[in-house]
Parts: C-alpha cells; sequence; structure tokens
C-alpha cells in the first residue's frame, strides 16, 4: 500500500518506466534497448571487409545490399558464440575459430545479397579479413588477418546451417 | 590563452594522475544540475515558478497538430519501401521472433500488400482519425517490421527510439483513456489523450539518453571519460568501414582533426567528448517543461550532427524526434503568430487537473508558454 502511494506521488512515472525496461531488457527485446554503441572504449578496435578470391575489395553495399558495420557485428557475434562455448574471450580466439566464424558470416551474407542483388555478376569465391586496429605511439596500426573464404556451392549448406541456429543474441557490445 | 594552450599542449601529463577521478566529474556534474532544480523548485515561485515544474505542458490544438503532422512524416521516412528485399530469415531471434515467425516479411508480395496498408495508417494518424485503434496497429507494425530486421544476427540501434515513441502513444492514445474510463471512472476527451500521448512521448526521448548515459558508465565501470582517447581507433574504424561500404574515399576535415586531438591532446580531447556524456545524463531536466526542451533539444541535436560528421554515424530519426518534440516547432511558431495577431493571452500556471472534473473541454487558440 506505500510502495502504491509511493508510485502516485512519483512524477514522470513514464519516464521511469520506460528506463526500467531499457535496463532490464538491453538489446534482447525490440523495441526496448540500453543504447550500448561505444560504452566500452577498449584499446583495441575491430572491423571486417570482403575481397574477391583475387583479393579485390568488394563494395558491400553494391555486392550485397549490405553495411560494412552489420557485417561486423554479425562476424563478432559468431565469434563470440565460439570462445564463449569453451569459456573464453574474444582476443584469444584461435586461427580455426576466427576462420569458422567468418566462413558463417560470408555465407550468411552472400546468399541474402543473391537474393536482395540479383542483378550484381555473382564471385566465385570470396574472402572475409579481419582488422584490429591498435593504437602504436602517436599512430594508428592496423593488423588484418584472413578470417575464412567461402566457394560459391559453399554458400546455400552454410546459409542454411546458420539458419537453423536458434541461440540467444548475446550481450555484443560496440 | 595561447600561451595556456600552448603550455597545455606540452604539459597535459600533468593530470595524468587525475585520470581516474575524472571519470566523475560529468556524473557529478549532472547531479549537482539536478539537486539545484530541486532545490529550486522549492523555492517560493515567483517568476522562476515556470522554468522548474513537473507537470507535463498543456497544449493547444494548433500544437498538436503541428506534433502529430510532423511525426507522421517521421513514421512515413522509417517506412521500408514497397520494393524493399528483407532477409529471408531470422537467424538470431530478438524479442517476439523467440515466439512468432516473421518470414513472410520477405515475401515481396506479402509486403507490396502490408506496405500499402502501413501506409493508410500513417494517413489516419497524420488526419487524427481513430487514433485510438490505429496508434496500437502503427505499434505492431513497427514491432514486427523492426523486430525481425533486428533478428539477422546484427542489430542496429537507429529505430528503437521512433518505436518508443509509437509504444508512449499509444499508451497515451489507447490505454490511458481507457484506464480512466473504466479504471478511475473519469473519462477524458481526445485531446487530453493527446497531451497525454506526447507528454510520454517526451518522458521516452529522455529515458532513452538517460539510459544511454547509464550504460556507458556501467559498461565501462566508471572508465568512460578516461578511456576517451581509445575512441581514436573508433574513429579510424567507422572511416574504413564506410569506405568499404561502397570503396570511395570521404575527404572529412572534421573526422581527421577529432583523430588528431584524441592522439595528442587526450585531456582536451576527454573535456570534448565527456560533454555528450553529460548532455545524456542531464536529458532528465528536460521533464522541467518546454524550456530544458528547447535547450536540451539543440545541444543534443548539434552533439548527433557532431558524431554523424566525426563517426559517419547519422542517427536521423532521433534528430528528427528531438526536432519535433524537444525543439518544438510546433509550439514556437504558434507562440509567434500569437503574439504577432496581438492574441497572445497573459503568461498562464499550467492547470491542476480537477479531479472530480469528468470532461474537459479542449483548449483551441494561441499556444500559452508555461
Amino acid at each position: 500500500m506505500k510502495l502504491w502511494r509511493f508510485w502516485k506521488r512519483l512524477p514522470a512515472k513514464y519516464f521511469l518506466l520506460v528506463l526500467l525496461l531499457c535496463a532490464y531488457f538491453k538489446d534482447t527485446t525490440y523495441p526496448f534497448s540500453d543504447f550500448p554503441m561505444y560504452s566500452r572504449l577498449d584499446d583495441v578496435a575491430t572491423y571486417v571487409y570482403v575481397t574477391s578470391g583475387n583479393d579485390e575489395p568488394l563494395a558491400l553495399d553494391k555486392h550485397f545490399a549490405q553495411r560494412s558495420s552489420n557485417l561486423s557485428k554479425s562476424f563478432r557475434n559468431n565469434l563470440n558464440k565460439k570462445v564463449k562455448a569453451r569459456r573464453g574471450k574474444r582476443k584469444d580466439a584461435t586461427p580455426q575459430e576466427i576462420q569458422d566464424s567468418g566462413r558463417e558470416a560470408l555465407a550468411h551474407l552472400e546468399y541474402e545479397g543473391r537474393a536482395r542483388r540479383p542483378e550484381v555478376p555473382r564471385q566465385e569465391v570470396l574472402k572475409l579479413w579481419y582488422v584490429e586496429i591498435l593504437r602504436d605511439g602517436n599512430s594508428l596500426r592496423e593488423d588484418p588477418v584472413f578470417a575464412g573464404s567461402v566457394t560459391a556451392a559453399e554458400v546455400e549448406q552454410l546459409a542454411g546451417k546458420k539458419g537453423d541456429d536458434k541461440e540467444d543474441s548475446d550481450d555484443e557490445v560496440q | 590563452m595561447t600561451k595556456f594552450n600552448e603550455w597545455f599542449a606540452e604539459n597535459w601529463q600533468v593530470l595524468e594522475p587525475w585520470r581516474d577521478a575524472a571519470n566523475w566529474v560529468y556524473p557529478l556534474l549532472v547531479l549537482i544540475l539536478v539537486g539545484a532544480l530541486t532545490i529550486l523548485r522549492k523555492s517560493p515561485r515567483g517568476s522562476l515558478g515556470p522554468w522548474f515544474t513537473l507537470k507535463p505542458p498543456t497544449r493547444t490544438r494548433e500544437e498538436v497538430t503541428g506534433l502529430r503532422l510532423l511525426f507522421a512524416y517521421v513514421l512515413w521516412l522509417a517506412l521500408p519501401p514497397v520494393t524493399w528485399v528483407f532477409q529471408s530469415g531470422q537467424p538470431k531471434p530478438n524479442g517476439i521472433t523467440h515466439f512468432v515467425d516473421l518470414t513472410f516479411l520477405a515475401n515481396q508480395e506479402v509486403w507490396g500488400y502490408l506496405h500499402w496498408l502501413c501506409l493508410a495508417l500513417i494517413i489516419l494518424y497524420a488526419l487524427g482519425v481513430a487514433l485510438p485503434v490505429v496508434v496500437p496497429l502503427l505499434f505492431i507494425q513497427h514491432l514486427v517490421v523492426f523486430t525481425y530486421t533486428n533478428s539477422q544476427g546484427y542489430i542496429g540501434h537507429s529505430m528503437q527510439l521512433a518505436s518508443m515513441i509509437v509504444m508512449a502513444q499509444m499508451f497515451g492514445f489507447t490505454f490511458w483513456p481507457l484506464w480512466m474510463r473504466y479504471g478511475r471512472k473519469q473519462p477524458v476527451n481526445s485531446h487530453q489523450a493527446a497531451e497525454s500521448a506526447f507528454s510520454f512521448t517526451s518522458q521516452t526521448i529522455a529515458a532513452s539518453y538517460v539510459i544511454c548515459g547509464l550504460t556507458k558508465l556501467m559498461n565501462s565501470e566508471g572508465r568512460w571519460i578516461a578511456d576517451i582517447p581509445n575512441l581514436a581507433m573508433q574513429l579510424q574504424k567507422t572511416a574504413k568501414m564506410d569506405f568499404y561500404n561502397t570503396l570511395t574515399v570521404a575527404h572529412q576535415p572534421l573526422q581527421e582533426y577529432m583523430l588528431r586531438l584524441l592522439i595528442e591532446h587526450p585531456w582536451q580531447a576527454r573535456v570534448a567528448f565527456g560533454m555528450g556524456l553529460f548532455l545524456e545524463l542531464a536529458a532528465i531536466v528536460a521533464l522541467l517543461g518546454r524550456r530544458w526542451e528547447l535547450a536540451l533539444g539543440i545541444s543534443v541535436i548539434v552533439m548527433h550532427l557532431v558524431i554523424s560528421e566525426a563517426m559517419n554515424l547519422a542517427f536521423p530519426f532521433h534528430l528528427w524526434v528531438l526536432f519535433i518534440f524537444w525543439v518544438n516547432p510546433s509550439f514556437w511558431l504558434n507562440l509567434g503568430l500569437g503574439y504577432l495577431l496581438g492574441r497572445h493571452p497573459a503568461p498562464a500556471e499550467p492547470a491542476e487537473p480537477k479531479a472530480d472534473t469528468r470532461i474537459i473541454s479542449s483548449t483551441p487558440g494561441p499556444a500559452v508558454l508555461e
């Protein structure tokens, strides 16, 4: 009863309600979010890019109707899942884990790209590169790592395998 | 000042021992601000009174119509075009996709019909027709479409605020009047429902920025300000990601300047970028009325524009809702026109809702500054 009286006297109840819902659900339940973008500023930043079999970079928008940020998140989520399965950390990921995560992300990208950009000729081989940006004195250093490749024939199988995956979304922080 | 700048550029390291303490400067400033406003609010109400009221502002019919028309435009902008090709699965379920299969959106024929249905709902919303029914349907549309796009293995953060605003308006236009009618036995008219809907909207915007600031403090374990120089790597990352989207190099002088600032002058960067955290936490002050909404609305819009230029991170829907509901041109134009046409009544205190009033008449006419 006291709690109810306290609630009735509170101003801006809806503000508090939204604040609590966003804090509770974080990013797991749309439309709520705790907006975690750039909430943790680590000393290393990462991104990915895609090349053809000949190592020529491909424009993600033109080839796949996708953005680099989404591909990076997709790759990182796959990698997080793999390293969490062995209770490890992303920075300690093995080359095998990086390449398996990259292949899954690439297959999904190409599978959707075929539907969303049917007019663009498809590549026989796609490669993913994972880049870490580190501080080196008064400049920045980039260390690219090969993060797997897929052939046109492997796409459906790998993308289908990913489609069956129903794990919870992780608490990825940009 | 130039001498100080030169000295500071050479000797900024003297501040390094204070790095951890600096983390709490901006949150502390917000607490001091909120504390000061709380004390001032309890002071005898004189000319400062309207600056410190927590009561939702009363709105004229003109303002309500302006807000609705402008937000209808945002809803139209947020509606994926009829030719949009949705992705074919929901590999990483989010929210309702744990229970509902929304892959029907990937069927272009189905989306073709749904698009026109959604457009009809937006037009009805703009016209103010059947809002208690239309707004919940608009919320369902947002929930379905954007939960699906957020179930693709990555979460985007551009639409949540707009969707939460539709939810707030659903409470205001539909659930609150139902509760008043059947729970409290005090029916409210459509104008009062609109006032509550837009009050909930304003509170939603404030909550979304405050939670964003709190998340920074919690996820960084209180080290966000100290870690600001690490934004250099993030700036470089967003520049590179932007390049790989289109393979075109964009010349962005502000981005280059900020990169240099972060690397060469970390303390100046902490002061400058820390202001963003201050603004996010200080968004709670917008609950104090239109003047604070206007000041914070303009400040946060400037913050978004700087971020957009420096990091290629545009949040157009955030900019729109800040402009519509906090800068609130509908109100200020209405007020200005009222003055120009000599129709402006004397400033009035916000009306206290009367508990025993069953139906209160709406408030047509020029705006009143509260």
